[in-house]
C-alpha cells in the first residue's frame, strides 16, 4: 500500500504545468472568448506543444509511437490542463479514446500509430451516463451524437450508437463526419453535433464487445472531467484566497472576515477530500482494476459536487467583479458548470458509486 | 503508487480479524460508557485486548504494542469496526496523550503511564477547556504555582470527557502570571485521587454522564508529572493535536461499517435505489461517497506520515469532513426511521441510530469546533489574513 506519486510522476506534471504556464494564458483563453473562434489564442501552438511533451500519446504503447505510461502518470497533466481551462479537448484525446483504442490491440495500432505520428486528434461521443450505467442513443440510418467535446480539432470521433442489431462503436473520420458546432457556456469546450452513418468498415465493436467498450468510454470520460474539475478548482480557490488579502473593505482586507474565510475553506475541504478520490481511479484505470467504474463514478460525484459549491463560492467572495465578462474567474467558472454536469453530474454518479459499491 | 497489500500486511489483517471475530463482545451488551457499570465493562474488554497485544498496535513492544505501522494500525482499525467492536473507553489516553508522551515524555513517564494506559486499568480525561476558556483556549486562566517538589494547581476545567470515571488528567495550566496568551501554559499529568480534586459529573444531552467538570483547590504534582518543559505546555498540547497517531481520532471503518447499515435500512424501508433517486436515497448515496473520499484521504495522508512528513493543518480540513459527515449519516438514518426515530428502545436505552445521532453532535463542537477548524484552514492552507 502507498498512495503517493513518484518523482517521476511529479516532474512529468509539471512538466506540463510549465508548457501550459507558457502557451495557456488567461490572454488566450479571452481571445477565444472574443472571438468565439476556438482557434485563437494559440490553440495550434499549444497543441503541438503538448503533442512534442508527449501528453497527448501518454498512454499510448511505444510499439505505436506513445510512451507507455499510465492513468497515474496522466492524472496529474489532466489537472494542469483543468487549471488554466485548457481549451482543447487533451483529456478526451489522451485520457479516453486513445487508451481505448490502444486496448482493441492489432486491428487498430497501425491506424493510432499514424494518428500519433501526425499528431491528429479524436474526439469521443454518443454516451451519456445515468444511474443504470452508459446511455447510447438509438439511431435509424443516421445516427447524431450530442455535445461532443473539441469537434473543430477533431481528425477521427470514436461514436457510439445503437439500433435494432444492438449498441456499436464506429471510428470514423472526420471526412465522413457533419459536424455542427453547439454555442454552450463555455465557449472554449467547442462543443458539436456529430452526425455520421454507421457501417460495416467503420463499425470498431459491436454486439458484447460494444457494451463493455461504452461502459469504459462512460467511466473514462467521467474520471478525466473530475480530475480537469479538481485542477479548475485548485487554481480557483488559490486565485480567490488572493484576491480577499488584497480586497479591502470597512478598513480590512475581506479575507480576515470570517464569513468569508468560512466560504472559502469549505471548497478547500471538499478539494482535500475530492483528490484522492480522482486519483484512486487513476490507478483502477492504470491497473484494470475492477473497481474502475466504481471509482471513476465516485471521484465524478465528489469532483461535479465540488465544482457546482467552487463556482458559486468564488464568485460570491469575489462580488461584483465576478459578475463581469473583463474579470477572468468567468473561465473558471463556466468550465466548473460545463464539466459538473457533463459525464454524469454529481446525483447520478453517487448514486452509481453507491449502487456499485454496496449492492450484493 | 499501489493499492494492493504485502504478503505481511495481509497475514495482519487475518490474524486480526481472527481474534476480534472470536473476541469482540456482542453489540450493545457492554452498555453505555457514560455509566460506572458500562464504563466498567468496557474496561475489561480494553484489558482482555491489551493481554492478547491488540488494544496498541502501532506501540512498541515493551509497552504493550506490536510495534506495527501506519498502514497496519489502519488494517487493524478496519477489522475491528467490521467486527462490530464498541467504543474505545481508553481513547484519551491511547489515541490524543500517548503521541504526546511519546514526543515529549521522559522515559520514565513513557514506562510508569503508558502500560496501565494500554490495559485500560487507568483511563485518562482531558482537563483543557475552562467555563470561560473554550474555542479561546490560550485564555486559560486555572494556575500552576512553583512549590517545593513540584506544582499547586487551583482553577477549574469543564467537558472533560471519561471525567466522570477516570483515574488520570492531563491538564493544561498557567504556570507564569507575568505571561499571556499561549505562553507561560505548562502540561501537567495529575492523579484523579490526589488531595483537593473534586470532580461534578455532566449529565449529557442523552442522560448519562459523559464528561465533568473538575475543580482544583491546591492540588499538588510532583515535577516528574509535568510532560515536556515548564512553560512549553501550549507547543506539547498542539503537538498532540497534530501528531502522526492523532490521524486516529477517527479512523474510516467507523464511518464505512456505519454506511453499510444505513444502506441496508434505506433497502428495508424503500427497496433498492432506482432512478429518478428518492431524496432518502440520495442523501444516503452521499453519506456513501463521503465515507469512500475519508478513506481514500486517510490512506494518502498515512502514506505521507510513514514517508516521514508531519500532519500539518489538513488536519483540521479532516475534523471538519469526519464531523459533519457523521452528523449527515445519522441525520439520515433517522429521517429514513421517521417518527419512530425518536423512541426508545431496548430496555429503556436510546437505540443504536438515535444514540449515535446523539453522540455525533458533539462532533463538530469538540477537538476545537469546526467554526475554529475553518479559521485554521483558510488561514494556514490558504494563506488568507488573520486580520
Amino acid at each position: 500500500m502507498r498512495f503517493a506519486f513518484t518523482d517521476e510522476q511529479l516532474a512529468l506534471r509539471q512538466g506540463a504545468e510549465e508548457v501550459l504556464e507558457g502557451t495557456c494564458t488567461p490572454a488566450d483563453i479571452r481571445a477565444i472568448y472574443d472571438s468565439g473562434d476556438v482557434a485563437q489564442g494559440r490553440s495550434d501552438l499549444r497543441w503541438s506543444a503538448l503533442n512534442d511533451l508527449g501528453v497527448l500519446s501518454l498512454l499510448a504503447g511505444e510499439d505505436v509511437g506513445g510512451l507507455g505510461f499510465g492513468d497515474v502518470e496522466l492524472v496529474g497533466v489532466l489537472e494542469s490542463g483543468g487549471a488554466v481551462c485548457l481549451p482543447e479537448a487533451v483529456a478526451i484525446h489522451a485520457g479516453v479514446a486513445v487508451p481505448l483504442l490502444q486496448s482493441l490491440g492489432a486491428p487498430l495500432a497501425s491506424r493510432l500509430s499514424e494518428i500519433i505520428a501526425g499528431g491528429s486528434a479524436i474526439s469521443v461521443g454518443g454516451v451519456d451516463s445515468d444511474l443504470s450505467g452508459p446511455v447510447v442513443r438509438w439511431f435509424d440510418g443516421e445516427a447524431h451524437a450530442e455535445r461532443v467535446e473539441g469537434v473543430s480539432r477533431a481528425a477521427f470521433f470514436l461514436l457510439a450508437s445503437a439500433n435494432d442489431d444492438g449498441v456499436l462503436v464506429s471510428f470514423v473520420p472526420r471526412e465522413h463526419c457533419v459536424i455542427e458546432r453547439t454555442p454552450s457556456l463555455d465557449i472554449t469546450r467547442d462543443l458539436g453535433t456529430v452526425t455520421w452513418t454507421p457501417t460495416p468498415p467503420t463499425t470498431i465493436a459491436s454486439g458484447d464487445d460494444a457494451v463493455v467498450l461504452i461502459d469504459e468510454i462512460a467511466s473514462r470520460s467521467a474520471f478525466v472531467a473530475a480530475a480537469e474539475l479538481c485542477g479548475v478548482v485548485d487554481a480557483m480557490v488559490t486565485e480567490t484566497a488572493l484576491y480577499t488579502k488584497d480586497r479591502q473593505q470597512f478598513g480590512s482586507p475581506i479575507g480576515s472576515f470570517q464569513s468569508i474565510k468560512h466560504l472559502v475553506a469549505n471548497v478547500r475541504v471538499g478539494l482535500e477530500f475530492a483528490r484522492p478520490a480522482v486519483y484512486r481511479a487513476a490507478w483502477s484505470f492504470a491497473t484494470q482494476d475492477d473497481r474502475r467504474h466504481h471509482d471513476a463514478a465516485l471521484a465524478k460525484a465528489l469532483a461535479s459536487e465540488l465544482g457546482l459549491l467552487a463556482a458559486s463560492t468564488c464568485l460570491q467572495v469575489h462580488g461584483g467583479i465576478g459578475y463581469t465578462w473583463e474579470h477572468d474567474l468567468q473561465f473558471s467558472l463556466k468550465r466548473c458548470w460545463a464539466l459538473a454536469s457533463a459525464h454524469g453530474d454529481a446525483a447520478t454518479q453517487r448514486a452509481r458509486a453507491m449502487v456499485l459499491g454496496l449492492s450484493n | 503508487m499501489d493499492f494492493t497489500f504485502s504478503e505481511d500486511e495481509q497475514a495482519f489483517r487475518a490474524e486480526a480479524a481472527q481474534w476480534l471475530s472470536a473476541n469482540i463482545p456482542a453489540p450493545g451488551s457492554l452498555g453505555s460508557l457514560d455509566t460506572k457499570e458500562g464504563f466498567e465493562k468496557h474496561r475489561a474488554f480494553e484489558r482482555l485486548m491489551f493481554e492478547n497485544h491488540w488494544s496498541v498496535v502501532s506501540w512498541p513492544e515493551e509497552f504493550g504494542g506490536r510495534d506495527v505501522g501506519i498502514i497496519e494500525w489502519l488494517i487493524f482499525e478496519e477489522e475491528y469496526y467490521k467486527a462490530g467492536g464498541p467504543k474505545r473507553v481508553s481513547q484519551n489516553g491511547i489515541f490524543l496523550l500517548a503521541p504526546t508522551l511519546f514526543d515529549f515524555g521522559t522515559d520514565a513517564q513513557r514506562a510508569r503511564f503508558l502500560p496501565p494506559m494500554a490495559s485500560g486499568d487507568e483511563i485518562w480525561c482531558q482537563g483543557w477547556s475552562e467555563p470561560d476558556s473554550g474555542s479561546d483556549l490560550a485564555s486559560l486562566r486555572s494556575s500552576a504555582t512553583r512549590v517545593d517538589g513540584g506544582w499547586t494547581l487551583n482553577g477549574q476545567k469543564t467537558w472533560a470527557s471519561r471525567g466522570a470515571f477516570a483515574e488520570w488528567c492531563f491538564g493544561l495550566f498557567r504556570s507564569d502570571p507575568e505571561q499571556e496568551r499561549h505562553r507561560g501554559l505548562t502540561y501537567f499529568l495529575i492523579d484523579m485521587e490526589s488531595e483537593g480534586i473534586t470532580r461534578r459529573p455532566i449529565a449529557q444531552l442523552d442522560g448519562e454522564t459523559g464528561f465533568a467538570e473538575i475543580f482544583f483547590d491546591d492540588v499538588f504534582v510532583p515535577d516528574a508529572q509535568v510532560l515536556g518543559d515548564v512553560g512549553q505546555g501550549w507547543a506539547v498540547a498542539m503537538a498532540t493535536a497534530g501528531s502522526e497517531r492523532g490521524l486516529s481520532l477517527r479512523s474510516p471503518a467507523r464511518f464505512s461499517e456505519a454506511v453499510k447499515r444505513l444502506y441496508e435500512l434505506l433497502i428495508e424501508r424503500e427497496g433498492e435505489p432506482s432512478a429518478p433517486l428518492t431524496r432518502l436515497a440520495d442523501q444516503t448515496a452521499q453519506a456513501y461517497c463521503n465515507a469512500q473520499a475519508y478513506e481514500l484521504q486517510t490512506w494518502w495522508t498515512a502514506t505521507s506520515i510513514r514517508e516521514g512528513n508531519g500532519v500539518g493543518p489538513e488536519a483540521s480540513a479532516t475534523k471538519i469532513f469526519w464531523s459533519e459527515m457523521d452528523l449527515h449519516i445519522h441525520q439520515t438514518a433517522l429521517e429514513i426511521l421517521g417518527p419512530n426515530a425518536a423512541l426508545r428502545e431496548r430496555d429503556g436505552s436510546l437505540s443504536d441510530w438515535l444514540d449515535g445521532f446523539l453522540f455525533s453532535l458533539a462532533g463538530p463542537i469538540y477537538a476545537g469546533t469546526n467554526q475554529i477548524q475553518r479559521n485554521v484552514v483558510a488561514e494556514r492552507l490558504l494563506g488568507m489574513p488573520r486580520k
